[in-house]
């Protein structure tokens, strides 16, 4: 093992030292990470860091040892050196033939630009006035959308450079803020990309002074994404300043308790999924000040409870889509929302069924889509109330055991019915599915993945069916793993 | 085969047959527009063009007559640059000027294939460079203000070694 004195007497060869540590490892037992692989040198003059770096390896009492510049920001003019030399170099050339790659056309430069990956596109963009421009030209069209992996290869300042170009003509930005130089990229995108309308970050750390950095120009933004960053109240009080948001979604942050939620009032689509802090009181105060607010997501949200859900059906007059997850609250009063079109519930429970009897009731001319992710829920009542929806235009119920041939009879007076989702249901025969489609006409998409208990006998049937019908649109069948033999497909296609 | 005669800047005069002029779009237009097809003794002035490179530029065209058109706009090959063939790669060993004046050429004339593979050509020169070295490597003059440079220099640090 080399000493931090051996490090220290090698690298004092090279000029003054002003600190030298070493990162040792947290666990020193841990016979994996037990040697130390970073450590840190300050020299007093850039230029000794930049001799160093002549070398990218060193050898130290028999060991190699790479060096690398530090990304550290305040250490300027190491490569002063160079450039002074090569200016030296430019002047004793008295007179300089004009440069001939001058005379293309802009047409031309964009051209040979675009062969150059990002890194030497950037220095391109740094050779002169007219490159600059040209590379300007070529990320108004390619830069439009950035994926933050592609730039994480960068240097600090390559980043810089980058987005001073390109920056304001990013209008969507997605991707992982890397942790290592988070703070400075973050404050990058937020200085430069300052039209950007949509933004999607997941995996990031965010703390309230780092996301006011992150968005504090970037006043256009319509639609925000922050998935699983660790987002508390306070950074959702940050939020307040986008005053044109009108979509946020938030999924998987757990430290969310809804707080300042409410300050948000233009935002019309909200994801509140997988946010366990979520509280019944704080979801209410959203559903009274966003007045507009058409989709809302509040899966997972386990702590929620009834009088949410009351919240939720008093205030939201404009929600069309809802998806919830069903606990033990009651919930069925969300049937009374005005606008409903889309509802989604997930279980892992039984569902109580006053919500089907509640949406019989207030939906039935209403409603178009019901998706039902959960088992044990299909009885003969239960059954009869999703009849009542006459507007549904699709219906999912995938996983379910006691989904019958009777269940599919009652389903078949759905007449407005596009799509039905009954995946991996295996005890309805392929009769009373064919009783489904001779009856609901409209119908678009089936998806019968993994249902062992259906054969090639069904498309064959199928087909006559569609005949007689005479339909015009093609009916989608979804059959992945089920009984059916996929060669039959082409069989049928043909006749 | 019918012939037609390429008039260079320098008033030499090239005959060609129309399938090998047909690699330029540029004289495919101007062919058909004006329906010059049948018609013997043809003579098309290019005025931007020298016989040196004209020539080189023919000599292409010969070689590559029987290519099939490169694919219009194919995105995900734009990045690539070791994909020149040996024999592009030899034909293009060329001094600078003459590869610029190629570019320029296959531009006016829109040959997509010579450009292409010229630009690819030109950009592998860029490859790797410090500014400093591609202005050198291009004879290109700085045209940043000192003050311009000073702040892209005091700002940016010291990681242009990787």
């Amino acid at each position: 093992m080399i000493t931090e004195t051996q490090l220290t007497e090698y690298f004092q060869k090279f000029g003054k030292i002003v600190k030298l540590s070493v990162r040792r490892p947290a666990n020193p037992n841990n016979h994996r990470n037990r040697a130390p692989k970073v450590g840190f040198v300050n020299f007093a003059d850039p230029k000794s860091a930049a001799s160093v770096l002549k070398t990218p390896y060193h050898f130290i009492n028999c060991k190699s040892i790479g060096v690398k510049a530090c990304d550290s920001w305040h250490q300027p003019g190491a490569q002063q050196q160079d450039v002074d030399k090569a200016e030296e170099d430019e002047t004793l050339e008295q007179t300089p033939p004009p440069a001939s790659i001058l005379n293309l056309n802009d047409d031309c430069l964009e051209q040979i630009c675009k062969h150059l990956h990002l890194r030497d596109q950037i220095q391109f963009a740094r050779t002169c006035q007219r490159f600059r421009d040209v590379f300007e030209m070529i990320s108004k069209i390619e830069y439009k959308k950035l994926i933050l992996e592609e730039v994480q290869s960068l240097t600090l300042w390559q980043l810089r450079d980058f987005l001073q170009i390109a920056g304001p003509h990013v209008e969507t930005l997605m991707g992982t803020i890397s942790s290592r130089k988070s703070k400075r990229v973050g404050e990058f995108l937020g200085t430069y990309c300052i039209n950007v309308k949509t933004v999607t970050i997941d995996t990031t750390r965010f703390k309230p002074l780092f996301l006011k950095k992150f968005l504090q120009r970037m006043k256009c933004i319509t639609e925000l994404e922050l998935h699983d960053v660790n987002l508390t109240d306070r950074c959702v009080d940050v939020l307040k300043k986008l005053t044109n948001l009108k979509i946020l979604r938030v999924p998987r942050n757990c430290g969310l308790t809804g707080k300042y939620i409410e300050q948000l009032c233009g935002v019309q689509e909200l994801s509140l999924y997988g946010c366990g802090g979520i509280q019944s009181t704080a979801l209410v105060e959203i559903c009274k000040s966003l007045t507009g607010l058409r989709i809302l997501d509040i899966k997972l949200c386990e702590g929620l409870g009834t009088a949410a859900f009351q919240g939720i059906a008093k205030n939201c007059r404009n929600l069309e889509t809802l998806k919830m997850s069903c606990y033990s609250a009651q919930y069925e009063c969300i049937a009374k929302l005005p606008k409903l079109k889309n509802l989604e519930l997930f279980a892992e429970e039984l569902l109580r069924s006053q919500i089907f009897s509640e949406l019989a009731t207030h939906q039935a001319h209403q409603l178009e889509s019901l998706k039902l992710n959960a088992a044990h829920w299909i009885n003969y009542k239960n059954t009869v109330n999703i009849a009542q929806l006459k507007k549904l235009k699709i219906l999912c119920c995938p996983q379910n055991e006691s989904l019958v041939d009777g269940t599919l009879e009652e389903f078949s007076e759905l007449t407005e019915l596009e799509e039905i989702n009954v995946k991996g249901c295996t005890n309805f025969t392929s009769e009373s599915l064919l009783h489904l489609l001779r009856k609901c006409l409209k119908l678009k998409r089936v998806n019968i993945t993994r249902c062992k208990q259906l054969a090639d006998q069904f498309v064959l049937e199928t087909c006559k069916v569609l005949r007689k019908q005479q339909r015009k649109e093609p009916l989608l069948i979804f059959a992945n793993r089920s009984g059916i033999n996929r060669f039959i497909f082409e069989v049928s296609e043909r006749s | 085969m019918p012939n037609i005669q390429l008039q260079s800047s320098d008033n030499e005069f090239f005959n060609i047959d129309v399938q090998v002029a047909r690699c330029s779009g540029t004289i495919k237009t101007l062919l058909e527009d004006c329906g010059m097809e049948s018609g013997d003794n043809v003579i098309v002035p290019l005025p931007n063009i020298n016989s040196e490179i004209l020539r080189q530029v023919l000599n292409w065209a010969n070689y590559h007559k029987d290519d099939l058109q490169p694919n219009e706009d194919d995105e995900n090959k734009k990045k690539r640059t070791d994909d020149i063939s040996l024999w592009d790669a030899e034909f293009l060993k060329v001094d600078q000027d003459t590869l610029i004046n190629l570019i320029f050429a296959a531009n006016y004339l829109d040959i997509k294939g010579l450009f292409e593979v010229a630009c690819k050509t030109v950009a592998n020169m860029m490859k790797g460079k410090t500014p400093a070295e591609i202005r050198k490597t291009f004879n290109i003059r700085n045209d940043f203000t000192p003050v311009e440079e000073e702040q892209i220099r005091r700002e940016n640090e010291w990681c242009e070694q990787k």
